[in-house]
């Protein structure tokens, strides 16, 4: 068993986006400000910090997770993506091009949770072909769009993919 | 805003668990959080020090034996919607854990974190009263077992004792010609319910011979009777044995008057959601709607 | 080739979607930043006896506390747009007069130890009676909230145009309803942000923060902090997380951040936390009204009489009043009607002060005014539709005078109507309902509602909330200005600065569109600046993002930038060339003339003048570097008779909705929705659609969902996302059709108006129309919650 004073500085280590960090924390830092303040990866953003609004989704061990509810010193040695992760990968390309071409954003502040979520989707999408997809944009709240490009960006993606979920 | 500060302890077993309630003041047990940290954060909770779960051993198992299904009090509800989604007899579990907040707060949120918290208008506490489910609880005097009936008691107040720990739920299969259904009316996906319902029957050669039927959001804790005996071997085709069923279900209610409903409306949506429930879980169980 | 007007995506979504914007959160614009947590009073109306912040200092890692006393060694009071003026600072001296007013501040090494600072801070108060009811507030308040305004009236005026009296004494039919438009609020995803920096051997404070205008608050910013205005310098971060018009109020919480900065010697930043700005940010002003209206018996709109009263918070905050007045020109909507009589009261209560919100002073007319149409049609045995459609102002009426002084300067109503009928199926649904037995709790029903939409804010029309006389004592305020600036570089790069300080609305995208387009170069070879420096951009009071005035104003000072840039182009081709410079054009960024191609290029005639200034013909500057200030037409003052074309440009819209609505359990279903506008031309049609959609988000969330409700101690109850319920996407429906008509606006140069608040302040008004066509039970409040719905169904009587 261990314990941590509340003014003790703890160590803890992540993978994040796939590189390793090890930082000295107080036990009561959020992992969205671990992210943003420790990290300097500011494209997860801070909307309500009481798990409602979606803006800081990340993923934690390949599954979506509001950063806002979760204590960096309670996810030591996870593995975490960030919107600054996906950006690397290949195939985020037809994901940016669809939310562009379908105007799925507008002021972007609620944007790099919505797309953490969409595309955690989209790689369940195929193992499983059915998602459901009003169950997983209610879990972020857009102001500007009222969420019809974000749905019309999914429709195209999922076009591309050949999936046959219920957008 | 940002919470208060707190000690944080790692335990390595349920036994440090138990050691640690019994011997600190003003401690709170950490599973997924999606509650206690949103209501730390507000400092409406300031807990002194803050016990993670996470990682002790023996609470994230699903495990199926003699008829019924245990699930660790860390297995996250999106895994356990995951298991029982393939499973027909679980169905009004499926929806209802499908109800819970969202799928990131479900990816992350545990089956015993929600039982233990006890939110009176939230689905799983309600879902254990129509599985007649039941909880394993652990103390410095040992374990017990504890229906979920007992176990709740007001609103956010369970049987626990302030040593003690809820380590696993258990789930009864319900037998093979049985359906159960799930509703619940709230003013956005996702959100907690203003009145949720649930109803599961068994039923033999168009027959009733076995139900439970439930609800939240209407009094302290989630309610829930059994399938009246006058009721037994009948064919529930008809809208007055629904209605009755639902008659004896009535009184249990002490509805809240709020915002967003009265206590009226509230009382006109167990009745309505549960006549919805009550004929689904029958053709689900395989009765004939003639 | 033309890029204005074509479905352009947005250039700004490349880094929002890679995680890279950089919003007020993200900037650490200067060294040794410190952080501000600010305590709020509990109270919604209490005298402060004492405030003891002496254990402040014993935890670690605090710089400082003020509090409002210590305000009053650098501020003065805002100053305040109303002729009976209240004392009010960014933070309590002595007496809060709301849940969340700030009473302290503290500054401390990160945000997580100022929060815990506040903790220590003991305040001891005297709890007052507290303000709620609007109407009574004005007849015999329980309380006065100001010394100097005893019956809490911050504002009241009253105006008759033509002769109400008689003409409504003349009707054949009267409708007389009360309605209430409820407290509701934007909701930006970001909250307010500030950083403050206080020099203190010069004398100057410089202030970043989601801050969009309107900039005519830099002078009252100015003025509170007893400074002259050079000295204190604005800036916006490159983005802003949303606004819909709430961030204009961030203002006082910048001048509380200056002076916090200069009171303890560090630069502060304070990032506001959701709690504290769903209970002490701004909202939308909720609004009682009394209508009265007059109708002939074959349903002619013969005069039109409201009694108005806003609940504008515990101080009036400039630009308050002004939601009682943004409308003013087009109070009588999109109908003929020449007798108006129009008394409004800005009523001060113990909640928080209220400011712009999407769609400003038009949800709190178009809510009673469209329904009211609709209560008229039924007791003209009338279909709403022809009842509207017969006292539209007709195609060949405009520009039309309104008989408050607005001129709309251009539409098709009917048109548009017919469009949107006709899309809508409306003749074959109503067919529909009226053919149903009702069986079983469902009930269908259709409603409709027609709104004017002002666009481009004429900023005289603030001072109609002074008397004629009042305002002849003063200097006469008017205009709708926007700055802009086009620049070339020695090697034919071309800067654009816009005085806009868009949030998402994609400003960037569509001057890039308009430069193209007036110097036919590429798109790529553009890059605009988009964020506010006050002490660089060029800029005017007027400046900013507010009143849907992009469309309409920035973008034409952009097109007259650019054409400035053309002509002095040109004009030295046509020297070079030895031509007529009439004869001159250019052509995919070269100069073309009678003969075709020249050798001349936009890269080398820009070029000139940075390299071989000396050989400059005379008349030619050297650099390129052109500011147009572009100013809307038609903004005057108000006259001595209260006339005041309070917006620009008018556009239209027509919405219909389909619903059905649960009886028992209150629930309503949007079936479907249909909105017709006309904007004029449309710069980029992809991006007004977004606009529209996200407004009708908008007007759906207050239709049914939203509302900041408070109890009767004035603690609000709806303070977290949890409970103040914005739309998710489910909450949206799936049937959704936005179409256009394009008349455009005749005295722009680029013909596009204003649009993205409309279905704001008509969706409230549709869906009501439509669920009380439903219920049969005239819907005179909003939201409509299961619980609004089920206790309307059961005032009727067991129906259902």
């Amino acid at each position: 068993m261990t314990r941590y004073d509340k003014d003790q500085r703890v160590p803890v280590t992540l993978t994040v986006n796939g590189r390793e960090y090890r930082r000295w924390i107080e036990p009561r830092l959020l992992l969205s400000d671990f992210i943003r303040d420790e990290l300097g990866l500011t494209g997860t953003h801070v909307g309500c910090e009481h798990g409602v609004c979606g803006a800081c989704t990340i993923l934690l061990n390949g599954t979506p997770v509001r950063s806002c509810l979760k204590l960096a010193i309670d996810v030591g040695n996870g593995h975490i993506t960030t919107i600054e992760g996906l950006v690397k990968d290949d195939e985020f390309d037809a994901l940016r091009q669809a939310f562009s071409e379908n105007h799925a954003l507008q002021c972007g502040f609620c944007t790099p949770g919505i797309v953490v979520s969409v595309w955690d989707a989209l790689k369940h999408a195929s193992d499983s072909d059915l998602v459901d997809w009003e169950d997983v944009l209610s879990g972020h709240l857009c102001r500007c769009t009222g969420y019809v490009g974000i749905r019309q960006a999914i429709k195209a993606l999922q076009a591309k993919e050949g999936g046959e979920a219920k957008a | 805003m940002k919470p208060a500060p707190f000690d944080f302890i790692r335990p390595e077993s349920v036994a440090d668990v138990i050691s640690i309630l019994s011997h600190t003041e003003d401690v709170k047990l950490l599973a997924g959080g999606q509650s206690l940290i949103a209501m730390m954060n507000m400092r409406l909770a300031r807990p002194s020090a803050l016990v993670t779960l996470r990682g002790v051993p023996g609470l994230d198992a699903i495990e199926e034996k003699d008829g019924v299904v245990t699930v660790g009090a860390m297995v996250v509800q999106e895994r356990m919607r995951f298991m029982v989604s393939h499973r027909p007899e679980f169905g009004a579990l499926a929806e209802g854990i499908g109800s819970i907040g969202h799928p990131q707060t479900r990816s992350t949120g545990t089956v015993g974190g929600s039982i233990a918290h006890a939110d009176p208008s939230a689905e799983l506490p309600l879902l254990l009263q129509v599985y007649r489910g039941s909880v394993t609880v652990v103390g410095p005097s040992g374990s017990h077992h504890m229906a979920a009936e007992d176990f709740f008691q007001f609103p956010f107040t369970t049987a626990l004792e302030p040593e003690e720990i809820l380590v696993a739920t258990h789930w009864p299969v319900p037998t093979v010609s049985s359906g159960g259904s799930f509703r619940e009316f709230a003013r956005r996906r996702g959100d907690f319910a203003i009145v949720a319902v649930a109803c599961q029957v068994s039923i033999e050669g168009q027959r009733l011979m076995d139900g439970r039927l439930g609800a939240a959001g209407v009094a302290g804790t989630a309610v829930a009777v059994d399938l009246p005996l006058d009721l037994r071997g009948q064919s529930l085709i008809a809208d007055e044995a629904a209605n009755h069923w639902l008659e004896t279900l009535m009184p249990l209610l002490d509805p809240p008057d709020d915002l967003e409903a009265s206590s009226d409306l509230r009382r006109t949506l167990v009745r309505t959601l549960g006549r919805e429930v009550i004929a689904e879980a029958w053709v689900r169980a395989g009765g004939g709607t003639t | 080739m033309a890029w204005i007007g074509q479905s352009i995506p947005r250039f700004e979504d490349g880094r929002l979607i890679n995680g890279h914007g950089q919003y007020i959160a993200d900037l650490t614009p200067v060294p040794g930043i410190q952080h501000v947590a600010i305590l709020r009073s509990p109270h919604a109306h209490a005298r402060i006896r004492r405030i003891d912040t002496s254990r402040v200092g014993t935890v670690a890692g605090v710089t400082g506390v003020i509090t409002g006393r210590d305000l009053l060694a650098v501020l003065a009071p805002f100053p305040v747009g109303v002729p009976r003026p209240v004392t009010y600072y960014p933070m309590a001296i002595d007496r809060v007069r709301y849940v969340g007013e700030p009473v302290a501040v503290v500054v401390a090494n990160s945000r997580y130890v100022a929060e815990d600072a506040l903790d220590v801070i003991e305040v001891d108060y005297e709890a007052l009676p507290v303000v709620s009811d609007i109407e009574a507030a004005c007849q015999r308040p329980p309380v006065a909230l100001h010394e100097n305004v005893p019956d809490n009236v911050a504002n009241h005026r009253e105006f008759t145009y033509g002769d109400p009296k008689s003409a409504l004494h003349h009707a054949d039919v009267l409708i007389r309803e009360r309605f209430v438009y409820p407290r509701n609020t934007a909701v930006p995803i970001e909250t307010y942000g500030v950083i403050a920096h206080y020099e203190q051997s010069t004398d100057d404070y410089t202030v970043w923060a989601n801050f969009h205008g309107p900039f005519t608050l830099h002078s009252v910013m100015a003025h509170a902090l007893k400074v002259s205005t050079q000295k204190l310098r604005i800036k916006t971060p490159q983005d802003i997380g949303g606004s819909y018009g709430v961030k204009s109020a961030v203002y006082p919480y910048m001048v509380l951040l200056a002076a916090t900065s200069r009171l303890l010697g560090c630069s502060v930043k304070w990032i506001e936390d959701r709690l504290e700005h769903m209970k002490a940010s701004s909202s939308a002003s909720a609004r009682i009204s009394y209508v009265t209206a007059g109708f002939s018996r074959d349903g002619r709109f013969q005069a039109l009489d409201i009694k108005q009263y806003d609940d504008v918070g515990a101080y009036i905050r400039a630009p308050e009043p002004a939601t009682l007045y943004r409308v003013h020109g087009n109070l009588t909507g999109a109908y003929d009607v020449r007798h108006v009589h129009l008394e409004n009261y800005a009523v001060m209560t113990n909640r928080v002060p209220t400011g712009l919100v999407r769609g400003y002073g038009g949800p709190q007319l178009y809510f009673p005014l469209e329904r009211m149409m609709d209560i008229a049609a039924r007791q003209l045995n009338m279909d709403p539709a022809e009842l509207r459609r017969a006292n539209f102002i007709k195609r060949d009426q405009f520009p039309y005078r309104t008989a408050s002084g607005g001129i709309y300067d251009s539409g098709d109503y009917t048109a548009v109507l017919d469009t949107a009928l006709q899309a809508s199926g409306y003749e074959a649904f109503r067919e529909t309902t009226r053919n149903l037995q009702d069986s079983g709790p469902m009930r269908l029903g259709i409603g409709l509602a027609a709104v004017v939409e002002p666009s481009g804010s004429n900023m005289g029309y603030v001072t109609i909330a002074y008397t004629p006389e009042e305002r002849a004592r003063q200097l006469p305020k008017s205009g709708a200005v926007s700055a802009a600036t086009v620049a070339i570089d020695a090697l034919g790069g071309i800067t654009v600065q816009i005085d806009s300080a868009p949030e998402g609305q994609g400003h960037v995208t569509v001057v890039r569109q308009i430069v193209a387009d007036v110097l036919t170069v590429p798109m790529e070879s553009i890059r605009v600046i988009a964020e506010m420096d006050t002490a660089i951009t060029p800029w005017t009071i007027s400046s900013g993002s507010y009143s849907s005035r992009f469309a309409a104003a920035g973008a034409n000072a952009v097109f007259s930038a650019a054409q400035k840039v053309k002509t002095k182009l040109l004009a030295l081709a046509a020297q070079q060339l030895g031509l007529d410079n009439k004869t001159l054009r250019f052509e995919e960024g070269r100069v073309w003339g009678v003969q075709g191609a020249t050798d001349l290029t936009v890269k080398r005639l820009a070029g000139l003048t940075h390299w071989n200034p000396a050989g400059l013909p005379a008349g030619i500057s050297p650099g390129v570097y052109e500011t147009s200030y572009f100013s809307l037409p038609n903004v005057d003052p108000p006259t001595a008779e209260d006339l005041i074309n309070s917006s620009a440009t008018y556009g239209f819209l027509v919405d219909v909705a389909k619903v059905a609505v649960n009886t028992e359990t209150g629930k309503i279903t949007v079936l479907d929705y249909v909105t017709v506008h006309d904007a004029g031309r449309l710069l980029n049609p992809l991006l007004a659609d977004g606009q529209i959609y996200g407004g009708l988000a908008f007007g759906l969330g207050s239709a049914l969902y939203e509302e900041l409700r408070y109890d009767e101690e004035g603690q609000l109850l709806t303070g977290s996302l949890m409970d103040y319920l914005v739309p998710t996407a489910s909450e949206i429906p799936e049937s959704l059709t936005v179409l256009h008509h394009h008349t455009r606006a005749p005295g722009i140069p680029l013909g596009a108006k204003g649009l993205g608040e409309g279905n704001v302040m008509s969706a409230g008004a549709a869906i009501a129309n439509a669920v009380s066509d439903a219920l049969g039970v005239e819907i005179c409040s909003l939201p409509l919650s299961p619980r609004a719905v089920t206790e309307s169904v059961m005032k009727k009587g067991g129906r259902g």
